[in-house]
């Protein structure tokens, strides 16, 4: 899933200065999941931000929806029926980066602030704990090394074994990461399969990545 | 510029190379670069140029090189995988070349987040095994890594980095393999600081076969709390190894050292 994280209160501020109502639209997709934008998230982020807002003396009207995805052209319809009686100066989107781009795309005369920093895509570790695990490179190879993805997992991203800093197994630049190579070569030895890793993994094909541009993706089958 | 460089030609012929490491420029006067390079050229078969060792920037390697080269030494350019993609990394190849520069150490380099950059954006287009398979083909097929044809007597010697002192000896030791059949024709190793360790590595390096391994140039680094001595006792120490190809002296911020330990145990 899509994982991210609310943006510090103290920016937040930043973003609705000016604006004394205001329509906060939570995510009941990725965002939820990770605690960050789903509607228990959407509740305490505007409570806290009226609160401050309060304190400083300039109180907010501070209005919440959570949309089932705000992924979806179709349930970012729902807010048209707030948007018109609402007198909103401004949305603030709880959603991933889509969201925001989403809701602009439908209200062209509001501006659309972004409350969430989106980060990876993951998935849960433990509770409260997510991991970057996919960077979405377009052509995956995560099958050539056991399932596991050393384009995203690596730090250097590196297709032929470990570099010369995965001293102790740990991550030359994020020591509390363990080297994924140290995991893609015990899998492979595990199953018999080092034999695998002993063929040079060719220089990937960025050309399939955002590195060519936004990509999208047509699916002639299901298009009317 | 056909013919094997001062390099490959005292590794093929067994000869003990002796190595060292320029001086860092984080300015645009490479005098720093020239003076080492008088003091040590009787003794260094060549000199290698770092590419921002360290990932903390300095004056290019490219740069570094080409001065060495006009004072009278052959350099080892560092070609790091972590701040140019595959089409600066061919570009400045070829400009290397056209310049005389021709040993080439393709790394990975370490990685930004421990450098004083932070924020830069990492590259790794390639890895450093993918770079040294198209260093090689550049020189024996003459050719980009696009098959596109590359004109002039563009020949490398390419060299990769290993290291020896790691938990995983195994692990390694694929990457190692990997790196000499993509083309490396030296492995340069991360310092020695354990002879005896480092020699029991060096067998089973040796034992590997013999389209696997290629020549070994052990690092010895050198600490201004150490100086010179504790630089002499681990390069006679090293001199004793049976199989070891040579050793590169290295002893950042503090290269004074390096002229004294070479004339002293050369």
């Amino acid at each position: 899933m899509i994982v991210g994280e609310r943006k510090p209160v103290r920016e937040l501020l930043d973003l609705i200065e000016g604006y004394d109502k205001i329509l906060m639209v939570g995510c009941k997709g990725c965002v939820s999941v990770c605690n960050a934008g789903g509607s228990k998230d959407v509740a305490i982020l505007a409570s806290a931000l009226r609160i401050a807002r309060r304190k400083q003396g300039k109180p907010i009207v501070i209005d919440e929806l959570t949309l089932d995805r705000q992924c979806e052209p179709e349930f970012i319809e729902w807010l048209d029926e707030p948007m018109k009686k609402g007198g909103y100066q401004a949305i603030l989107s709880l959603a991933c980066g889509v969201g925001p781009q989403y809701i602009a795309e439908a209200f062209q005369d509001v501006p659309v602030l972004a409350g969430l920093n989106t980060s990876f895509i993951g998935g849960t570790e433990a509770h409260g704990i997510w991991a970057e695990t996919c960077s979405a490179c377009g052509d995956c190879v995560a099958g050539a090394f056991g399932g596991l993805c050393p384009v995203t997992r690596c730090a250097k991203g590196l297709l032929n074994g470990p570099c010369s800093g995965s001293v102790d197994g740990t991550c030359e630049a994020n020591p509390d990461t363990e080297c994924v190579w140290v995991k893609i070569y015990e899998r492979a030895k595990n199953l018999g399969r080092l034999d695998t890793l002993e063929k040079m993994a060719l220089a990937k094909d960025w050309s399939k990545s955002l590195s060519a541009g936004p990509r999208k993706i047509i699916r002639k089958d299901l298009t009317t | 510029m056909s013919g094997q460089t001062k390099l490959e030609k005292a590794l093929a012929q067994g000869q003990f190379a002796v190595v060292c490491q320029c001086p860092s420029v984080r300015g645009t006067d490479l005098a720093p670069v020239r003076d080492f390079a008088a003091k040590v050229q009787g003794k260094s078969v060549a000199v290698v140029a770092a590419d921002n060792p360290g990932a903390k920037v300095g004056a290019s390697a490219l740069a570094k090189a080409v001065a060495l080269l006009g004072a009278g030494v052959e350099p080892v350019m560092e070609m790091s995988t972590r701040d140019r993609n595959r089409m600066a990394l061919e570009s400045d190849l070829l400009g290397a070349g056209a310049l005389g520069v021709r040993n080439v150490l393709c790394t990975d380099g370490t990685h930004p987040a421990k450098g004083d950059h932070p924020q830069a954006r990492r590259v790794y287009d390639v890895d450093a095994v993918q770079w040294t398979a198209f260093v090689k083909k550049i020189s024996q097929e003459k050719s980009l890594s696009n098959g596109l044809s590359v004109s002039g007597d563009a020949g490398f010697f390419a060299g990769g980095l290993v290291n020896p002192f790691v938990k995983s000896p195994e692990m390694h030791l694929m990457a190692l393999k990997k790196k000499v059949r993509a083309g490396a024709g030296f492995l340069l190793t991360e310092p020695v600081q354990d002879p005896k360790r480092f020699g029991e590595w060096l067998e089973t390096v040796k034992k590997l076969d013999p389209a696997d391994q290629c020549p070994v140039i052990g690092a010895v680094l050198l600490t201004q709390e150490g100086g010179a001595k504790a630089g002499l006792d681990l390069i006679r120490a090293l001199q004793a190894l049976k199989g070891l190809a040579g050793v590169c002296i290295l002893a950042p911020e503090c290269e004074d050292l390096i002229p004294e330990v070479l004339n002293q145990a050369f």
